[in-house]
């Protein structure tokens, strides 16, 4: 039943989509092509051979393993250099894994500090997540890179 | 998928070689269906034109190494397909579209024009353009270019089931629009 429901769906979408005008002739397409080609180094062509699917998930996850280790240096760095000073005795992530540790000794006032840091702890990893994200989506040279490789 | 599949072994020694009168001839043969998938990908006007130099930028400096295991229409849409995907990152990167919502909102308020089936196609390929690139890649390819399970999975070098899931999840969001246009199949 849903399978004939899908061929008229299939049949409308045809006969729709098949009127759409074509796009006109581009002029002089093949000489900008060629010129292009000569200006543009090779090794900004995406590889001939790689299935399209596996390239995205490929981009999609070399970008993510980029970012990660970006945010881990970053946030390692932050608590060490800044966070440090300014609490004055230890980091963040030092503060977190004690308030773990020391969880159930705890009295009220310290288990709000505790809170208190570990929010901190929280938004730091965040801010530098979206920093490290959004500087990789805003550089197409460094997005292209694993593009050129199979090339 | 075009008379190339059809070359004689002169003809791709002369592509082989960039020749530019065999490439203008490619280029021609080609270039709707580039066209195509560009606009199915949401590309529009000016960006069509820049990413399909771009695409036959990439082919004619990637025809020496064409060693001819796929045909020569299969493995130029290959290329063709990645090309495009990454152009239309760069392309609304500079120049951002009209998002989906406001293009149906802006033909609701006309609800004459909005029955038209220009503006019917219109929207089917906003659509469509907001799919992932490879559903939008196989309804171009499946629906307007009327091409078998078969070819599409060949140019998107996945498996036809793969193919066939990309087509039922893109027909399931055209067929609302469908649904809400009192087009019932």
């Amino acid at each position: 039943m849903a399978r004939r429901e899908d061929v008229r769906v299939d049949g409308v979408l045809r006969n729709i989509m098949q009127q759409t005008p074509e796009h006109a002739m581009i002029p002089g397409l093949a000489e900008r092509a060629m010129v292009r080609a000569t200006a543009t180094p090779p090794s900004a062509t995406p590889a001939a051979t790689a299935p399209i699917g596996r390239f995205l998930v490929a981009e999609q996850f070399l970008n993510f393993l980029v970012a990660a280790v970006v945010a881990a240096v970053a946030l390692v760095a932050v608590d060490q250099l800044v966070v440090r000073d300014a609490f004055g005795q230890r980091g963040v992530l030092e503060s977190v894994a004690a308030a773990e540790q020391n969880a159930s000794v705890l009295t009220t006032n310290e288990a709000a500090e505790q809170v208190t840091t570990s929010a901190i702890a929280v938004i730091l990893v965040l801010v530098v997540l979206t920093v490290a994200h959004a500087t990789l989506q805003c550089d197409p040279d460094l997005r292209s890179t694993h593009w050129a490789r199979g090339s | 998928m075009g008379g190339t599949e059809n070359l004689q072994e002169g003809d791709v020694a002369r592509l082989r070689a960039q020749d530019a009168d065999a490439f203008a001839t490619l280029v021609d043969e080609h270039q709707s269906m580039i066209a195509g998938m560009c606009h199915s990908l949401g590309l529009r006007g000016a960006d069509i034109e820049e990413a399909a130099t771009v695409v036959f930028a990439n082919v004619y400096r990637s025809l020496p190494g064409f060693d001819g295991r796929a045909g020569l229409s299969t493995w130029l849409y290959r290329i063709a397909c990645r090309t495009i995907v990454r152009e239309r990152t760069r392309l609304r990167r500079h120049q951002p579209t009209v998002p989906l919502t406001d293009q149906i909102a802006a033909s609701q308020t006309n609800p004459e024009e909005a029955l038209e089936a220009a503006e019917l196609r219109e929207q089917l390929w906003a659509v469509v353009a907001s799919l992932p690139a490879r559903e939008a890649l196989a309804t171009e390819m499946y629906y307007r270019r009327d091409w078998p399970v078969a070819k599409i999975a060949a140019v998107l070098q996945c498996p036809r089931g793969t193919v066939k899931t990309l087509l039922f999840r893109a027909r399931r969001r055209l067929r609302d629009i469908l649904a809400a246009k009192g087009i019932e199949p």
